[in-house]
This record gives C-alpha cells, structure tokens and sequence, in this order.
C-alpha cells in the first residue's frame, strides 16, 4: 500500500547515511541516539547495549523514484539535523517543498483505500493536519466530501492548494449530493485550535487524522466521529515522526496512544485505523 | 522534473476512475466518483496529475463540468464505453460544451474506447473514427481499463505528452 523500498531507499542513499553504513561499530552521545535506533529498526545497524554494530541487511542501492530522492533529500535537510541536534528547518526552500509534496504520493493508495472503504458518502470534513498522509480531493471524489485542510505551517501545504485549484471550487459546502465543483478550504493554525475552526465551519461529521499529534479528545467534541491513521512500519514512523518534528509539526504523542486503547481498530494494510465514534456532536 | 496535467472526461459509467487506478496500481473497483478529483503519478522523469471527473449517473453532471471548466490540460482524454454508442455521441455533446467557453481548454486530446473486453465478448463495438475527427483527436486507443496490462494503458499518455 506504500512504496516501502522506495522509502528505505531514500534514507539510505542519502548523504548522512552513506558515512553511518561505513561504521563498525560506534556508541553514540545520548542526543544522537534516535538517529542510530533508527537505522537499527531499519536493520543497516545492530544495536548491542549502548553500541551500535553494523547490521546485516543487504542494501542494494538501485533504481531511484521520485518518491526515493525526495525521502533522501527530506532526510538529509529534515530528518537527520533533527536527529542528530534536534535542530528545526525554518524556512523551506522550493527543493524542500517539492520534495515534502512528492512524499505524499508514497500515501495516494492508502488515501484511496481509506476512503474507498471506511467513509461514508458526503459530510463536512476535517483533515486535522495534511502531511505526510496528505488527505485532500480523494475524500471529495471518491466519497463526496466537502473538506477543510488544517495545517500549521502555510508552505507545507503551499503546492497542495495550488494542486487542488486545478478543480472547480464550490462557494459553500455542498452535502451529498453529485456535483461539477468540490467545497475544500485550507486553515493555516495549531492542530490545537479546533474550537476557531469549529465556530468558522460548524460542526464536522468526520475528522481525518494521519500520523499527526492531534488532540483526539477535543476532536470528538467537534466532529462526530474522528478516523486515527496510523502506520505498523515502525522506521516508516519514526521517519515521520522525525520529518514533523524537524519542521515543527504536531507528531504523536504518548497521551495519544493512551486514547486510542479505547478506540475500535480496523487494520488497512500496514496501516491501523482507530475509529472514536459518539462523542461529539449529534 | 517536468509536470503536466490530464483530464478523462466522459459520461458516467464509461470507466474514468478505473482507468486512473489502474494507472496508478490500484486494481480495485471505484465507487461512483461524486466531485472532481485529482490523483498524482510519475511517468518517468514527468509528474502528472490526473483530474478525474464525475459523471456517474448524470450526462448534465459531466455537461456542467464542462461548463465550469477553469484550466487548461497537456493532455485531455475523452472516454467512451466501446459497447454504448449514447457515451460516444455524448463525446461530442461534452466536446461543444467545452468548446462554447471560446479558449482551447487543452493542448492535445485523444480519445480512448473503454470496455474492448467486453465489446469483443459481445461482439458490439462502436467504432470512434467520426468522433475522433470532429474533436479533433488524431488518434483512438481501444482498452480494457480493467484486463490490460499496464504498458497498454500508459499508451495514451506516453505518445502524447
């Protein structure tokens, strides 16, 4: 459902992990561990108490994508100065926001796939954070949604509203029904200022988070049911998780995974859908 | 890399959104599409995006589409069901709409002849070549968006753009 190799790829022929393949062995300061667990989880290391050997996986540095070089390009400038100095990527350069924007195809079948066969037709909609997963039109043709896009900074999603611009615009939520132009807006906030959104928009049917450190309980009090997207691949996740902390996005939290215990789960592909339902509005 | 962007019209039920599955490796069947859509892929050193447009039940959906057409395609692909002649003469009908806005909407246009699996098994099969002609396409692709295999389906897009 994602293409994993393409992604794996991207990190390890990026410039930073070419010198971590070449070590033997080494034990990290303790800042520097998240980057060396990463490439444990990825098999290029093997971790043995506080060192790190090399690993055994067989890394064949092939035929490159488009998704691969953008992986490699968002771990070089995004991932790695995070991992290694928890250091923040301000302004981003257009080389950055392609390749942010070319990522996100890597979640186009799980886009599909979870609206294909978890939505329902029609309803407002709120996408709670729009990378990496990036939710947007699939959600209005496919299941005929009409969608706000909450995201906290305006240049992650900068090419995605020049994409969707390419469709004819509704003036105003449209409901279920068969239509020549779709109803979507993008809100530039906190994922923490649901109540503005709320109060701007109404109340949602649906809210729609993937891979994002949304504040689930406030979420149920805006929308009537909220759809929590989350990967099993745990080096796919902790890329993710190091890409949304490097450009200073809400990642998941651990207050998150005790929410979800209560949430009924549904496994989509490598993914895990927790599906919180009742209690918001009615 | 170069981008370029594709739109499939044609009335509902002709097999748009199955074609852009498949194009993009997805093998499963779609829901009626109910809003316009946009879906990503890479052909080689090319990102296109695909605008995929609803029709599904309503010929006037398609025709208001048409209508409310904002933007300007590399490439655009009329799509017809090869067993049902109303979804070819319905080419034309949607081609006029278009056209009535008085700019070009598109750079090059094919048209595609969808369901050639079924149309043999019939044996019904509703040649384009008059269609073709009258909008301008220079050339029909016959398909099967659902049994093909993918280096069939890239044909449209490879040879023109």
């Amino acid at each position: 459902m994602i293409p994993r190799d393409d992604i794996i790829l991207g990190i390890l022929s990026s410039p930073p992990a070419a010198l971590l393949l070449e070590i033997e062995e080494a034990k990290p300061m303790q800042r520097a561990r998240p980057l060396f667990d990463l490439f444990s989880e990825l098999g290029a290391l093997q971790k043995k108490g506080d060192k790190y050997k090399r690993g055994r996986l067989e890394i064949n540095l092939g035929e490159h994508s488009p998704i691969s070089d953008a992986v490699s390009e968002l771990f070089q400038h995004v991932a790695f100065p995070y991992l290694i100095s928890g250091r923040k990527v301000g302004r981003l350069t257009p080389d950055l926001q392609r390749a942010l924007y070319t990522y996100t195809s890597a979640y186009q079948a799980l886009r599909i796939a979870f609206t294909q066969d978890l939505l329902r037709y029609g309803g407002l909609t709120l996408v709670a954070g729009w990378f990496p997963c990036a939710f947007s039109s699939e959600l209005m043709s496919i299941a005929g949604r009409d969608v706000v896009i909450l995201e906290e900074r305006e240049d992650i999603v900068a090419l995605e509203m020049d994409r969707l611009s390419l469709i004819p615009l509704a003036p105003a939520p449209l409901g279920q029904e068969l239509a020549a132009a779709s109803f979507y807006a993008f809100e530039i906030a906190p994922l923490t200022n649901l109540d503005e959104v709320a109060e701007k928009y109404g109340k949602f049917n649906t809210a729609v988070v993937c891979g994002r450190g949304a504040d689930l309980d406030k979420l149920g009090k805006v929308a009537e049911e909220v759809y929590y997207i989350a990967t099993r691949d745990r080096p796919i996740a902790l890329l993710n998780n190091a890409l949304l902390n490097g450009l200073g996005l809400a990642a998941p939290s651990e207050e998150l995974e005790k929410t979800l215990r209560k949430a009924q789960r549904q496994e989509l592909g490598p993914f895990d859908v927790y599906i919180l339902r009742g209690t918001g509005p009615t | 890399m170069k981008r370029a962007s594709v739109a499939v019209l044609g009335v509902g039920g002709v097999g748009k959104t199955t074609y852009v599955f498949r194009l993009l490796g997805l093998s499963i069947k779609p829901r009626a599409t109910l809003r316009p859509g946009i879906y990503r892929m890479y052909l080689s050193d090319r990102e296109l995006d695909f605008i995929d447009v609803p029709g599904q039940v309503a010929v006037e959906v398609a025709r208001n589409f048409a209508k409310a057409w904002t933007f300007y395609v590399d490439l655009m692909i009329y799509m017809y069901d090869l067993t049902d002649q109303a979804s070819l003469y319905a080419i034309a009908e949607l081609h006029s709409a278009l056209l009535d806005r008085g700019i070009s909407p598109y750079r090059k246009v094919v048209l595609v002849g969808n369901k050639r699996d079924l149309a043999e098994e019939l044996g019904l099969f509703v040649e384009g070549d008059e269609i073709a002609a009258a909008v301008g396409a220079p050339k029909i692709y016959y398909i099967s968006a659902l049994k093909d295999n993918i280096e069939i389906l890239y044909k449209p897009l490879e040879e023109n753009i």
